[in-house]
């Protein structure tokens, strides 16, 4: 390692110079992924808003906004309309998302700063962090994700470098609280802890500066659940583990069998009963740590589309391995506690079961990468060379999925109807009825290339939790309870349904059909109908 | 004897023996095959397809190592023929395991506590009983394997060749147990070499290479046959292509979604295979697996039992964390080159997790969770007060006694339940009661297609027949053949086969045995259903009906 010159980097510029880096990485394949609806309602928001101050459902500035499964919290949607102001661009939103991805490569350099003494170890660490495929991808679509990484760095710089700014820190934190729910249970554990761990002679003097911030968090949560559907949604969303039918059914089913095999009946009781949803909390949080969603393929979410990779990239293992030998031998206690903090980030892992949250597996990057800087002071030179290269190779092999039969088959990002949507969008007809059978939440996306945004729905509705539209102005879509009907009022000229809508139409009336779009993966049509309906409740 | 050692062995015993003939509750499809195969052995010196002492066995879609059926075949000799004879040599090995674990840990850390603790979780461990109380030939590799490295690390240290000789023995017999130890062990002896090279030279130096040379010879002709069939026997290589991860249907969709007119799709494609590779030797380290539901116990998600306790997980940790910084370097590079070395089987083979693969790794990460036993008492030995000890003591010890019994609770009362389809519950009920009623009927048809909530063909119906109704070898070996109705096999009186009930329901004087899947149970006069066999959750599995 020492052989190698660090000279020719001038320290002040070296957080540029991974930002550049960063970005680059995150610049190829930019217009990869393509968005998928939840993505292309937010930045519709973003850009309703920027324009008028109002979202898709007609309310003005909301706190609490729409999702295909949740309450959004507001803070993603008003940074997206921030990136709108200039009008709509794709180009915009992806660099600017682009942004917060370096930054979090330069942010663990400047945290890597406390722990490593050596500055190329340091660079490493963000340079893992940059050559995350977990971190490239997020880094290019607006999710809150992203976002949440910058702001736990942020966070930990400020406490690790004094003076620490209690109005600055304040500030990251109530950002963060707005952002994910995901951080009320983590933002309050980790300032004082982080506190605890790395300056713990200050602790004393600010134990009321801790009330504070825990208190406004309450306050936060506490405006929340005031909110209809509020508690819903965290049972549904956050706090799945207590309400997971699996596990109350399967609880009641191994206690009857116990009873049904005569069992003395305290026995079953004792060893199923609701006290289980601990230790299925603790396996759960504790498997957000399974080696190969870091140096294997991760899957576990459909929204995240990166193929055969992992977290990090696969050759990172070795380092990484080398890195908590370190810290389980001769590192110093400061380096050691930096261990404390991704079990910090878990957390709300403990109470969401079954499915995962990526949220939480990003934040764990940075400081993996760290570790795996560790790893690199018991490495040789060439090692390390051979490491490096293998970590380019990888980012240069996944660079060419986007150009593979992969991508165009994925439902969840479906590029191949990018240019259906925006014909349809670009229809200068009046009025436009389409099936909804044909893709599961295409309004976003009709809403994303229509040249004057519309809002996509005018119906009155204060909090939206799950609400799914099924209008945007002049186009409307045909659901499984509604029907045709002839129409000579204000009918719609143009007409595009799916096979099985074909049946809606009423038999006396005579029509001709031919296909518009087809898609082989979906295997599904579209039939254009030269005949005008109606919708039958209009 | 160290009387605790002798204590938990009697307590590794007992979990393994006690009903030893009734859970599981059945023999299962494998079982049955291998306890008819080894009837079959010992009366004929033929399979039950006629291969004479075959070197591998043909079992239901798959093939069997020699080893376990050959030895079940000793047992048959002595012992007689009765269902738990199957079941003995998996016991007996999983029984004389806690001493080999014991005398490897001792050998390896010199620490009496370390190996009484790595001891006693091999004894309690839910892995070590589950594949102890079947015929899963693995386990007795696991012994010979924990055996050889045991005396093989004596003999370095004690200068003596005989225990070297008598190590490489046992590990070349334990590679005849099972195919993931033929794969491994070599390159553990390789690894071992290479970590403890000096002690070895220095030991061969001392004894003459001449011992040497004569000791290699002797492997070399105990392991001939085992090279000679791995390298030349079509149905060892078919059994390998079998379960290599290229079966993985993930990886084949996958495989087929990229675009074969790209340039580069070769090259993605050999990537795929080698990220599912690498992906699933990694998976294998799953903490939801390790210790929730690795063991597939039940059909409740998370709530079942993993190959190690959860409460293991904290004293796993620190024996790590313990083996890290200690100064036993050797030891320390033995102990996880062992590990990933034994991952490499279930990393290249198809099923997600297949724990019958890396029942060594888990027998070595109770090793690592002993060392965290002794770190833990260390650490609490430095508190203070004697009421927070006593309390830190009691608590461990009644989380660990709680995870046992629940574990057990699981295996005796929840797992028949639960998997009694998987069990094929109840095959040997309709085995017994059909060979009783073959005399009073032309053809016994029997439809293996069954299901609790789904059908599914059940496997290996001849062999249940054959064994529960008491068919001699020879006479299968003679009369089985194909028939030409749908999967249909025949021997004796029995028809195995799919059963139309449009087709058939005209036949005269035959027992049909089926499951309402195939039956029109309604359209059927009640007068002719002779029995009615039922799951162990008490569904309804087959009815006989006479024709």
């Amino acid at each position: 390692m020492n052989k190698i010159s660090s000279s020719f980097i001038h320290r002040e510029r070296v957080p540029l110079i991974i930002f550049i880096i960063a970005f680059v990485i995150r610049l190829v394949n930019i217009d990869w992924p393509f968005f998928s609806p939840e993505e292309a309602r937010i930045i519709e928001r973003g850009f309703l808003l920027a324009k008028s101050g109002k979202d898709e459902l007609g309310r003005f500035l909301p706190l609490l906004f729409n999702s295909f499964s949740d309450y959004q919290l507001p803070l993603l949607s008003y940074l997206t309309a921030l990136l709108e102001f200039g009008g709509k661009s794709f180009l915009v939103i992806r660099l600017g998302f682009i942004s917060f991805g370096s930054l979090a490569a330069v942010l663990t350099y400047l945290i890597a700063k406390r722990f490593l003494d050596d500055e190329r170890l340091r660079i490493f660490s963000a340079l893992v962090v940059s050559f995350s495929p977990l971190l490239i991808f997020t880094s290019k679509i607006p999710n809150t994700g992203i976002i949440l990484v910058n702001v736990v760095l942020t966070l930990i710089y400020l406490i690790l470098n004094k003076p620490f700014n209690k109005k600055l820190i304040l500030l990251t934190f109530l950002f963060g609280i707005c952002l994910s729910k995901n951080a009320w249970l983590i933002l309050p554990i980790l300032v004082p802890l982080t506190f605890i761990l790395f300056t713990p002679n200050l602790v004393k003097s600010i134990i009321s500066f801790f009330a504070f911030l825990v208190l406004v968090a309450i306050t936060v949560v506490f405006l929340y659940i005031k909110v209809p559907q509020s508690i819903r949604s965290l049972s549904e969303n956050q706090f799945t583990v207590f309400s997971d039918i699996t596990i109350k059914n399967g609880i009641n089913t191994l206690r009857g069998q116990g009873l049904e095999k005569h069992v003395p009946i305290g026995i079953p009781r004792l060893l199923f009963n609701k006290l289980d949803v601990i230790p299925i909390g603790f396996l759960q949080a504790s498997s957000y740590f399974r080696p190969n969603f870091y140096f294997g393929i991760f899957n576990i979410d459909p929204n995240i589309q990166i193929f055969l990779a992992g977290v990090l990239s696969k050759v990172i293992i070795v380092p990484f391995l080398a890195g908590l030998f370190f810290l389980a031998t001769k590192a110093n206690s400061d380096q050691r506690k930096l261990l404390a903090l991704p079990l910090v980030f878990v957390i709300p892992g403990f109470f969401k079961f079954p499915e995962y949250s990526t949220e939480l597996i990003m934040l764990i990057v940075p400081i993996f990468s760290i570790i795996a800087s560790f790893g690199f002071k018991k490495l040789n030179l060439s090692s390390i060379k051979l490491i490096v290269g293998f970590m380019i190779l990888e980012f240069i092999i996944n660079s060419f999925y986007p150009y593979t039969g992969f991508v165009k088959k994925d439902l969840r990002r479906p590029v191949n109807l990018a240019s259906f949507f925006k014909s349809i969008s670009d229809l200068a007809t009046d009025k436009i009825l389409i099936s909804d059978n044909f893709y599961e939440d295409m309004i976003p996306y009709l809403g994303l290339y229509s040249k004057e945004s519309t809002f996509f729905t005018d119906q009155k509705i204060d909090f939206p939790y799950k609400f799914h539209e099924s209008k945007i102005g002049r186009i409307g879509l045909i659901g499984a309870d509604t029907n045709l009907k002839n129409c000579l009022n204000e009918p719609y000229p143009v007409v595009l349904l799916t096979k099985d809508d074909l049946r809606k139409i009423p038999k006396e009336i005579e029509f001709l059909k031919e296909a518009q779009v087809e898609d082989q993966f979906l295997e599904k049509y579209l039939y254009r109908i030269s005949a005008q309906f109606c919708l039958k409740d209009e | 004897m160290n009387k605790y050692l002798l204590y938990i062995i009697i307590i590794g015993f007992g979990l393994r023996f006690f009903l030893l003939d009734s859970y599981p509750i059945q023999l299962n499809h494998d079982e049955v095959s291998q306890i008819y195969d080894a009837i079959s052995i010992t009366q004929t010196g033929r399979d039950i397809y006629g291969k004479f002492l075959p070197f591998i066995f043909e079992s239901i879609h798959d093939f069997k190592p020699p080893f376990y059926i050959y030895i079940t075949g000793l047992f048959v000799y002595l012992f007689g023929n009765n269902e738990v004879v199957i079941r003995l040599p998996a016991a007996i090995f999983g029984t004389l395991l806690i001493p080999a674990v014991y005398f490897f840990t001792k050998e390896l850390f010199k620490a009496r506590l370390v190996a009484l603790s790595a001891a006693l979780l091999t004894a309690i461990s839910p892995f070590e009983i589950f594949f102890s109380r079947k015929s899963f030939e693995g386990g007795i590799g696991v012994f010979l394997s924990f055996l050889g490295f045991s005396l093989l690390l004596k003999a370095i240290n004690s200068k003596k060749f005989k225990l070297l000789f008598f190590s490489l023995l046992s590990l070349s017999v334990g590679m005849y147990t099972y195919f993931s130890h033929t794969l491994t062990i070599p390159f553990l002896l390789l690894a071992f070499s290479m970590i403890y090279r000096k002690k070895i030279f220095f030991l061969l130096k001392k004894t003459g290479f001449a011992k040497l040379i004569t000791a290699l010879v002797v492997l070399a002709v105990i392991l001939s046959p085992l090279l000679f069939f791995t390298l030349t026997n079509k149905d060892t290589r078919f059994r390998s292509q079998t379960v290599f991860i290229s079966q993985d249907p993930n990886l084949t969709n996958l495989k087929n979604l990229s675009d074969s007119s790209q340039p580069i799709s070769s090259l993605l494609k050999n990537m795929a295979t080698l990220s599912f590779i690498n992906n699933r030797y990694l998976e294998q380290l799953n903490p939801l697996y390790l210790f929730g539901n690795g063991l597939d116990l039940t059909h409740q998600g998370i709530l079942g039992s993993g190959p190690l306790f959860l409460s293991l997980l904290p004293f796993l940790i620190l024996g790590i964390i313990d083996l890290l910084k200690s100064d036993f370097n050797k030891e320390r590079v033995l102990i996880f080159v062992w590990i990933l070395i034994s991952l490499i089987p279930s990393g290249v083979t198809f099923e997600r997790y297949s724990p019958h693969r890396v029942l060594i790794v888990f027998s070595l990460l109770n090793i690592l969770s002993a060392l965290g036993i002794r770190y833990f008492l260390k650490l609490v030995q430095r508190l203070n007060s004697k009421v927070l000890k006593l309390i830190t003591y009691n608590l461990a010890i009644l989380i660990l006694t709680f995870n046992c019994l629940y574990f057990l609770h699981i295996y005796f009362i929840n797992f028949p339940f639960e998997k009694s389809q998987s069990m094929q519950y109840p095959f040997k009920e309709v085995a017994q009661f059909a060979s009783a009623q073959k005399d009073s009927f032309d053809q016994v048809i029997f439809d293996p297609l069954f299901g609790e909530d789904a059908p599914v063909i059940g496997a290996g119906a001849q062999y249940y027949l054959s064994y529960y109704g008491n068919v001699p070898p020879s006479l299968i070996q003679s009369q089985f053949r194909l028939g030409n109705r749908d999967r249909e096999v025949l021997f004796d009186k029995f028809s195995i086969r799919k059963f139309d009930w449009l087709i058939d329901q005209n036949l005269q004087n035959v027992l049909v045995i089926a499951s309402p899947w195939s039956l029109p149970i309604k359209d059927i006069d009640p007068k002719r259903i002779l029995k009615v066999f039922y799951f162990y959750n008490h569904k309804i599995a087959f009815y006989a009906v006479a024709l």
